[in-house]
């Protein structure tokens, strides 16, 4: 079936199967390789996408349901220019990734949590992030780089709820 | 040796070479690459643990839409199907006989995933069940089933070196160690602690499951892989399919993640049968499930009696440990002779013997880990250090400093006949024991506890860094620019950003003028593995001598232009000077050859000689602790505090090697407090995400400290030495024996998963009552 969505600002035409998950059309289709799959029963977020700004895990969204939705995925963050994300900035600066397999799916969660919120607390923070696994670093590079990101963008961290 | 203020670019926190590549999604790893006319494969595994195999039918997988073909052991003819590189046990798919739940039976191939998948059903297989051998008891008891029922010829990476037995048993290796008179010095102890220690079966879970894109044909193999070692996967592939070396191209990208669980050959046999079953390129990416029935790693029973004398002093160790290894070999000899080593810790002890012994049994088959067996027998040493200091009533800190190896000290002698190995090992190069006082400051160990906390450290000592062979080959060109080709695979841990920075600072280049050309064996020259932390140490070396041969080639160049000899030279950073006039490497490089774009080679080899003859290469050291608090209601344990000291040496980018330290004591976090594969009877029970729990960010510690110590004592560049596994191995130990000073209660098993520890403390209430 064909379906339509916005996939990194640009509107496009799919030829889709109708049992086909949003990460593989994503992945083989549109050559979309930076979202992955691991634990693929939505546990470990590395195939975390964002669908009207919103994180969803890609490994268990059906493609169908995205048309005429709005898609993002970590290749839409940096400008044409090669300009990156703050968060992007803030992942390098902060050594907020060793493998980087599960850093796309990272920086899209980061991103819908500082998208929507204007402040935002440690405890929401780690809440947020809780749904996407890191096996190496430790998670506090990464808190650092999200906190880096959220002055960059204006945004408020604060200790308490 | 320089110093740390003479350094442009080593010792300094460098972002990472890979950084944009990986937070843009560009960087390619094994699953990202699709190769033209690719098919897709997909493997049948059995249901049972033990069983002959009466009859396979593929007739109607055959038959299916989209199915290209399927593979089965009857293809297997015409090559050596057996691959393992310490023991030759392990079949491309099962022959005759299957021995664990979820080993390949089949692969089907199809133009896509899903008709792979659904083609596997059509596949019928006959088996017989055999009995079950489904723990180390089952397996050494005198009536127990062979596991295997014929000997296999030694790999040729044994790594260690003793000979392969031929005897049909069920052990896989054993090894002996023995040093001192262990029987007098026992009768003469005055304090003794006596315990077993149990550590599960676990998942390293690197979230890039096994992947492998192989295009074979009769003449040429190419594999795409999430290899730690390809030059050990060359060399099987080109065993196994009878071709010569340069024939098989092992080509490794970004890797996600490792934690030694992609160390030496997994499904790349595989890919490339089922590559050269179809004449087409295929792809196999394994699930979750399907990896943690690939590689985990090996459980162990731990006996261990520990002997001082009245002041506290070691007097002898003893220790037998049971590793229930599954169905096949793996690297399981190696880490069964490590656990032996690694028992013993880095402490002076004048006797000792242990014996341990990788048991074969119809599990998964068991593997390289992070820690490689340290972790292990860490756990049951280190928390008998606790038990044994309260005994004698010392301060479990100071007692540890009592006993500590100094530096240059060997904790490891020249071994008695029975030992399996027989040399002595290289005395400590490091100083464990103002690493120990670094910790204890961090962690507070002196401060009065609050209710319902403990603190607790522990230390470690790895015999690490493999067999020193490496090689590496540098090129600088006439813009100045540098290209380093190395076998170093990136799986993380920032090997690449390292080998960049150390040539940059070798030929006085920036930083972002290196490229790293890496990981592929028909474009890099030959080096024996990433792993064993040994890369830094052994990879750096020879990227410092390649480079120091483009150097010496270049200012042979210049004093030719010059028409003078090289002494009168003067060398800069990036060039050369005489008299007032300096030239750049490139401006010399372009004079000399009268061509732009030329470029030279420098080349750098290392073997197990000169400083380097004496195993291991360096000793990887273990300081880490914790502070927990428990909830007596629940036995939920809450990490309030973790420090690590890594001991490296001289961190050539120091960031990256905290950031090791941090990696690897949570990893030790989730395997103290959670992880643990679960079988019940033949089949594995909690195999995904779902029901494997690793760490959280809710799970972070509240305060984190991690300090460096640099001695520059290692054999490294600049005396740097590895590090990545050494904040792991005291974890355990130290959850426990923070449990214990938080509530006296002992466990000597791990995980301390709510549950356990609740029943723990049940028990000791009702024992009081």
């Amino acid at each position: 079936m064909k379906i339509e969505f916005i996939l990194n600002g640009k509107e496009g035409k799919f030829e889709i199967e109708p049992q086909e998950t949003l990460a593989q059309v994503l992945r083989e289709k549109c050559q979309l390789t930076g979202l992955k799959i691991s634990c693929d029963v939505q546990v470990c977020g590395a195939c975390t996408i964002l669908v009207d700004g919103l994180p969803v895990s890609s490994c268990t969204y059906l493609a169908y349901e995205a048309r005429n939705r709005q898609v993002e995925t970590i290749e839409g963050l940096a400008t044409s220019e090669g300009q990156l994300h703050p968060l992007q900035q803030a992942f390098i600066d902060k050594f907020a990734f060793q493998c980087g397999f599960c850093t796309p799916g990272m920086i899209m969660a980061a991103k819908s949590l500082l998208n929507e919120n204007k402040t935002i607390s440690e405890e929401e923070l780690i809440h947020h992030m809780d749904g996407n696994i890191c096996r190496c670093t430790g998670y506090l590079p990464i808190i650092q780089a999200i906190k880096q990101a959220a002055k960059t963008m204006g945004k408020i961290i604060h200790k308490k709820s | 040796m320089k110093t740390p203020k003479d350094f442009r670019i080593v010792n300094h926190s460098i972002p990472r070479i890979d950084g944009v590549a990986k937070v843009t999604g560009e960087a390619m790893y094994s699953g990202d690459i699709f190769l033209p006319g690719m098919v897709y494969a997909k493997v049948l595994r059995s249901p049972y643990a033990h069983a002959h195999i009466q009859s396979i039918d593929i007739s109607e997988a055959c038959r299916r839409d989209g199915v290209i073909g399927v593979l089965t052991c009857e293809d297997l003819e015409g090559i050596d199907p057996y691959y393992g590189h310490a023991v030759k046990d392990h079949p491309i798919l099962a022959i005759d006989k299957v021995r664990f739940a979820g080993e390949p039976v089949a692969a089907v191939m199809a133009i896509n995933e899903g008709i792979a998948h659904e083609a596997l059903d059509d596949i019928l297989v006959e088996y017989e069940e055999l009995t079950p051998v489904m723990d180390v008891q089952e397996s050494l008891a005198p009536d127990s089933p062979r596991i295997h029922e014929k000997t296999y010829s030694a790999g040729r990476f044994r790594g260690f070196g003793d000979k392969h037995t031929s005897e049909v048993t069920n052990i896989c290796q054993e090894v002996h160690l023995e040093w001192g008179d262990i029987d007098s010095a026992f009768s003469e102890a005055t304090f003794v602690e006596d315990q077993e220690f149990s550590y599960p079966m676990a998942y390293a879970y690197a979230m890039e499951p096994y992947t492998c894109v192989a295009d074979a044909n009769k003449n040429e193999i190419t594999v795409h892989t999430c290899a730690q070692h390809p030059f050990i996967v060359r060399h099987d592939l080109a065993s196994i399919f009878g071709v010569t070396l340069n024939r098989v191209r092992v080509i490794v990208p970004y890797v996600g993640g490792g934690y030694g669980s992609k160390s030496y050959t997994k499904i790349e046999p595989l890919t490339a049968a089922c590559s050269l079953h179809v004449n087409r390129p295929v792809k196999l990416q394994l699930s979750v499930n399907e990896a943690m029935l690939t590689t985990r790693c090996d459980s162990a029973q731990i006996h261990v009696r520990t002997a001082t004398d009245k002041n506290g002093n070691l007097l002898a160790r003893q220790a037998e440990i049971y590793m229930d290894t599954g169905a096949y070999a793996e690297n399981s000899p190696l880490v069964c002779s490590k656990m032996a080593n690694r028992i013993v810790g880095p402490y002076k002890i004048p006797n000792v013997k242990v014996s341990s012994y990788a048991i074969y049994t119809n599990s998964a088959p068991a593997s390289s880990f992070r820690g490689f067996g340290a972790t292990q027998v860490s756990f049951a040493a280190e928390s008998q250090m606790d038990e044994l200091a309260d005994q004698i009533g010392l301060d479990p800190v100071e007692f540890r400093l009592k006993n500590l190896a100094k530096s240059g000290e060997v904790t490891h002698p020249k071994r008695f006949s029975g030992s399996t190995q027989k040399q002595a090992l290289r005395g400590l190069d490091a100083d464990l024991i103002s690493d120990l006082k670094l910790l204890a400051e961090a962690l507070h160990m002196s401060d009065p506890l609050p209710e319902n906390r403990g603190r607790a450290v522990g230390c470690s000592a790895s015999d690490a860094g493999s067999k020193p062979v490496s090689s590496a080959i540098v090129q600088i060109y006439t813009d100045n620019s540098v290209s380093v080709h190395s076998g170093t695979t990136e799986l993380g841990q920032g090997g690449h950003t390292v080998m960049a920075q150390i040539a940059a600072e070798e030929m006085g280049v920036d930083f972002l003028d290196v490229r790293v050309v890496a990981s592929d064996t028909g474009t890099v020259p030959f080096d024996r593995s990433t792993g064993a932390s040994r890369s830094t140490t052994l990879m750096g070396r020879v990227i410092i001598e390649a480079c120091r041969d483009a150097i010496t080639q270049m200012l042979e160049m210049a004093a030719e232009l010059w028409d003078i000899s090289i002494d009168e030279l003067t060398e800069e950073v990036g060039g050369v000077r005489y008299n007032k006039e300096t030239l750049s490497w490139g401006q010399i490089l372009e004079k000399y050859s009268k061509m732009s774009g030329f470029s030279i080679v420098g080349r750098g080899y290392l073997y197990q000689k000169g400083d380097l003859a004496q195993l291991p290469p360096f000793w990887e050291i273990g300081c880490a602790g914790v502070e927990i608090s428990v909830d007596q209601e629940t036995g939920q344990i809450t990490v309030e505090r973790l420090a690590t000291v890594g001991d490296v040496g001289l961190a050539i980018n120091p960031a990256m090697a905290e950031g090791q330290d941090l990696g690897a004591a949570t990893m030790g976090l989730g395997l103290g407090l959670y992880e643990e594969m679960i079988y019940e009877g033949q089949e594995l029970v909690n195999g995904s995400l779902m029901d494997y729990r690793v760490p959280k960010f809710s799970d972070l510690p509240k305060d984190i400290r991690l300090i460096l110590a640099q001695n520059q004592d290692g054999v490294g560049p600049y005396g740097a030495k590895g590090g990545g596994e050494g904040a792991l191995n005291p974890i355990p130990a130290s959850l426990a024996n923070a449990l214990y000073r938080a509530t006296g209660v002992r466990v000597r098993e791990v995980p301390l998963t709510p549950e356990r520890v609740w029943r723990a403390l049940q028990e000791a209430k009702n024992k009081k009552s």
